[in-house]
């Protein structure tokens, strides 16, 4: 079975490098974009799409609602109440960090500037679901 | 004259009568006192009359008739019947009174009892009488009842006749004797010589003042002429006089000079004829002694002499307040001359309102008390009226009489008047001195408003009340756009806005000196002033008008010479403002001046102040924005580049090996250049977190502690180079800790990293000097030439290569600026090439 993640991201370079991120982990994961927070929204709220996803990697400087919105919107409905979410954000700021923690978001992850670094968000991710009985 | 009577047997009444009036005539003439008289004369009525007893009686001086003698009578009958008497004394036709029968007389019913106790039945009175009239009686006195007849009467009129003439006979006789006994003792005890020569000179009388001068005895002298007694020459100038008197006929006076025992005598004699019975001339001489009375003269004319010319008026008086002498001085003081003065009152000299002084100075002379520096006034022959100090002493003759008053007046108008300048003068500098305490009391108090509203209308009102006034105000010169206009700024006592209409721009003639801080103005009675008079009576007046007399004006000027404006006072009665009030509104004035210039500096240091704390606030808020402009700067920059940097790794991974060796290069340098760009941008963001405020002053910091701590963290890098640390002494300093940690964590990290061939050894110590914590960096590396001292804490400077020591070269520059925020310094203290750096930096050691 294949869980489907919600990627909230923007930069095609890191949608790029997160997909192959996620494919190089031991579950199969079906990635869906929301390129903006208004999008990442309609999709949790949307009843169409089936159950919620398995986890949200979720971006903070995106466009029209910024990420700590969608957090905080997602924790307040009912529907995605209890859904995994890891941010991934280049901000370095305690403020942001300490923010998403107070929202309810999983984990943080500071997005790397080299591919390398960017593969331990894998282990974050495992780790996560992980813990969250997700897996396989 | 003696004559001898035979005692002649009584044969009748007649001879015997007769005998008795004989032996009455031979006891009479030879009777050598009046005692004796009268016992003759009783002894013989007795004999002669049938009276059993009798008594004789004179008139004495005051006309009471009084017993001289009396036979057979009591004390207390003579005391009973003394001043009866028939006649009055002198009576020119006294008859002999017999009376038969007193206690059958009326006459004689008052003497009734006394006679009936002394048995006295009958009385005959006889006159005694001389050529002045009855002068006295003789008394017959009868047991029974008594006629007198028989010639009985007749015989006691005559034995009354001559004792009346005896008794005025020795009466006379008496008293000639007395008289010239008297005129002896004069003579005698008179200090004068006296002397009489006859014609021929020869010497009749001289007295005992003569005799005791010339050593000589009366019996000695008389007979004598001059030529007997003094040498030739003397006594032919003796006698030269005499005979000058003798021809004139006339008394003279002479100076005369006479050789004595104990020198020459000067001897003023008065010589006078006197005509003699016999018709020749004598010459009288009364000489006097004036030898001392010449010495005192000219004592007297020293006396007078001083006298004359003292300065003091010194004058003389009678007891009726006539002058009797006016010195010099006198003259100069009361301007009048003896010649005019002598012999005028003494209250010329009193000015009208003293007239009653002058009888009360002489009867305190006639008491004999004197009068001792007492001061009045005088006026003087021109009017004038002089202060005068007068001393009055009686003036007593030789007897001790007072007979006048000597005053002595001592001119002390000029005294008087420096007396009442310096009592002017001392009453000034009293009042200088109430006032200068006053301002005193009044300035800290006015100093200590800083409040300019507050402390002009204060001002106002303690100016006001000191002064005086009843209406006051504190004027600024302000000129608003319509030109020139006077702002009332504070105004206090009665009729505000009428005094503030007063102090309108029309009377700019009398407020312009004030605004300007030219003078102080000061005028009585500004209705009567010339130049304000007309225009100060305001338009409305009376109708609620304000009409000032008193006008008083202080200009506030500072320190600098600024006028601030006036202080203006006025009230509506004449004379108001004394030299006084002047000087307590300058003294206020020029307090209110320092006040008012305090006032200003506090609202200028206030508002500086509150400029300094916006400015403060704003730099703190353009740094705040600056530090979150600067952070999402370096985050909105970093975003690209690490895209741009990711882009380019996974192109370098994908595609890397199959670009041609020049597109594979320029690939390694995008990569690169995003990479160092990055850490560019990073440091940039470290800089401006170091420079933001921290919140709060920095407390007291264990140093050593927060070294540990930075040794802690750096724990792995000093592993890995093998690095040795050595800590000295570490004093506590005052600085964030945080900060303190950055400044080691840095300077230490440099150490490590700019290594030399050997180990880094690195020393940290610190200091305390003056108040400021010295911290030392030291290290054994490659050390910095001298001439790049200065650079290496500029931004972004390097002195190595990056592939030799990596880094951006921002670090030393955050420390300088950390550093600096504390009011520090850091610099290189000693560095060669090879021999290694040393890094210090100051801190404050206290929180200030």
């Amino acid at each position: 079975m294949k869980h489907t993640v919600l990627l909230v991201e923007d930069s095609p370079t890191d949608v790029f490098v997160i997909k192959e991120v996620l494919g190089g982990c031991a579950v199969n994961f079906r990635v869906d974009v929301a390129q903006d927070g208004q999008e990442a929204l309609r999709y949790l709220q949307d009843s169409s799409s089936g159950s919620c996803p398995a986890l949200v990697l979720l971006d903070l400087n995106i466009p029209k609602v910024n990420g700590l919105e969608v957090l905080r919107k997602l924790r307040a409905s009912p529907r995605c109440q209890r859904t995994p979410v890891i941010v991934v954000s280049s901000s370095r700021a305690d403020e942001d960090r300490g923010m998403a923690e107070q929202l309810g978001a999983n984990a943080y992850f500071q997005k790397p500037a080299d591919l390398e670094s960017y593969r331990e968000l894998g282990q974050v991710v495992e780790h996560v679901l992980g813990r969250m009985g997700v897996g396989g | 004259m003696s004559v001898v009577v035979q005692p002649i047997p009584a044969r009748d009444p007649e001879i015997r009568r007769l005998r008795a009036l004989y032996e009455l005539v031979a006891a009479l003439t030879k009777a050598g006192a009046l005692a004796e008289i009268y016992d003759v004369a009783l002894t013989s009525l007795l004999e002669t009359t049938a009276a059993d007893r009798a008594a004789i009686l004179l008139f004495d001086d005051d006309g009471v008739i009084r017993f001289q003698a009396s036979r057979g009578l009591s004390l207390e009958y003579q005391a009973a019947v003394t001043g009866h008497s028939p006649w009055p004394r002198g009576a020119r036709d006294a008859r002999p009174v017999v009376v038969n029968d007193a206690l059958r007389n009326e006459g004689f019913a008052q003497y009734r009892d006394v006679l009936l106790r002394e048995n006295i039945r009958g009385l005959a009175f006889l006159p005694l009488v001389s050529e002045r009239g009855v002068f006295g009686k003789l008394m017959l006195y009868y047991a029974e009842p008594h006629e007198c007849a028989g010639g009985e009467l007749e015989i006691a009129e005559a034995i009354g006749s001559h004792v009346a003439l005896a008794t005025e006979h020795k009466r006379a006789e008496l008293a000639r004797a007395h008289s010239e006994q008297r005129l002896q003792a004069i003579l005698d005890n008179s200090t004068t010589l006296i002397f009489v020569k006859d014609s021929r000179g020869r010497y009749q009388l001289v007295n005992r003042r003569y005799e005791e001068l010339f050593h000589i005895t009366q019996e000695q002298v008389l007979g004598k002429t001059d030529y007997d007694l003094f040498p030739r020459d003397t006594a032919e100038r003796l006698l030269e006089n005499d005979r000058a008197v003798l021809a004139s006929g006339r008394p003279r006076a002479v100076e005369e000079e006479v050789m004595q025992d104990d020198g020459l005598h000067t001897y003023i004699s008065m010589r006078f004829p006197i005509r003699e019975p016999d018709g020749s001339t004598s010459v009288c001489g009364i000489a006097t002694d004036v030898t001392d009375r010449k010495e005192l003269d000219l004592a007297g004319q020293r006396l007078a002499a001083i006298v004359e010319s003292s300065d003091d008026a010194i004058i003389s008086k009678n007891l009726h307040g006539i002058i009797t002498s006016w010195n010099g001085g006198a003259q100069r003081i009361f301007g009048y001359t003896a010649e005019e003065v002598v012999g005028q009152p003494v209250s010329i000299l009193a000015p009208p309102d003293r007239l009653d002084e002058m009888p009360q100075i002489l009867s305190k002379i006639r008491a004999g008390q004197r009068v001792e520096h007492y001061e009045t006034r005088r006026r003087t022959k021109d009017g004038r009226v002089i202060d005068v100090a007068l001393t009055v002493s009686p003036i007593h003759d030789s007897e001790g009489r007072i007979v006048g008053a000597s005053k002595i007046a001592r001119d002390i108008t000029e005294r008087r008047i420096a007396e009442e300048e310096h009592a002017v003068l001392l009453a000034r500098e009293q009042e200088a001195r109430r006032t200068a305490e006053l301002l005193n009391r009044v300035g800290p108090r006015l100093l200590a408003q800083l409040e300019l509203g507050k402390l002009v209308q204060e001002v106002t009102d303690i100016a006001i009340a000191l002064v005086g006034a009843e209406f006051g105000a504190f004027s600024q010169n302000v000129i608003d756009d319509t030109g020139e206009s006077y702002l009332l700024y504070s105004h206090s006592g009665a009729r505000r806005d009428a005094f503030a209409r007063f102090l309108a721009p029309r009377n700019a003639e009398l407020l312009g000196p004030t605004f300007r801080g030219e003078a102080v103005v000061r005028d009585h009675d500004l209705t009567r002033d010339s130049h304000y008079g007309q225009n100060l009576l305001p338009d409305d007046e009376p109708a609620g008008g304000l009409l000032v007399r008193s006008y008083l004006a202080v200009p506030v000027v500072t320190r600098s010479g600024e006028v601030l404006g006036g202080l203006f006072f006025g009230h509506s009665a004449a004379g108001r403002f004394t030299e006084n009030h002047e000087a307590i509104a300058t003294g206020i004035a020029a307090q209110a001046a320092i006040g008012m210039d305090n006032a200003r500096l506090f609202e200028q240091a206030q508002w500086v102040q509150k400029e300094l704390q916006r400015s403060n606030e704003e730099l703190r808020r353009a740094n705040r924005d600056l530090e979150v402009f600067a952070y999402s700067a370096s985050h909105d920059l970093q975003e690209p580049l690490r895209t741009i940097a990711i882009s380019a790794e996974i192109i370098d991974r994908n595609t890397g090996r199959q670009l041609p060796a020049e597109d594979a290069m320029f690939l390694a340098s995008i990569r690169s250049g995003a990479k160092r760009m990055s850490v560019l941008i990073q440091d940039l963001l470290a800089y401006t977190r170091a420079t933001k405020y921290e919140e709060g002053p920095p407390p007291s910091v264990d140093s050593q502690r927060v070294l540990a701590d930075v040794l802690g963290d750096l724990r792995v890098a000093l592993d890995e180079a093998g690095a040795r640390v050595v800590i000295g002494e570490m004093p506590a300093a005052a600085i964030h800790p945080t900060r303190l940690a950055h400044l080691f964590q840095n300077l230490i990290s440099n150490a490590i990293k700019y290594r030399g061939k050997e180990a880094p050894r690195v020393q940290v110590a610190g200091y305390e000097r003056d108040g400021w914590c010295v911290f030392s960096i030291k290290d054994n590396g490659i050390g910095i030439e001298p001439q790049f001292a200065e650079q290496i804490f500029g931004l972004f400077k390097r002195l190595h290569g990056r592939e030799e020591y990596p880094g951006s070269g921002i670090g030393l520059s955050i420390c300088q600026r950390i550093v600096e925020q504390y009011g520090g310094r850091i610099w290189l203290e000693q560095s060669a090439p090879g021999g290694g750096s040393t890094f210090c930096f100051s801190i404050p050691a206290r929180p200030r």
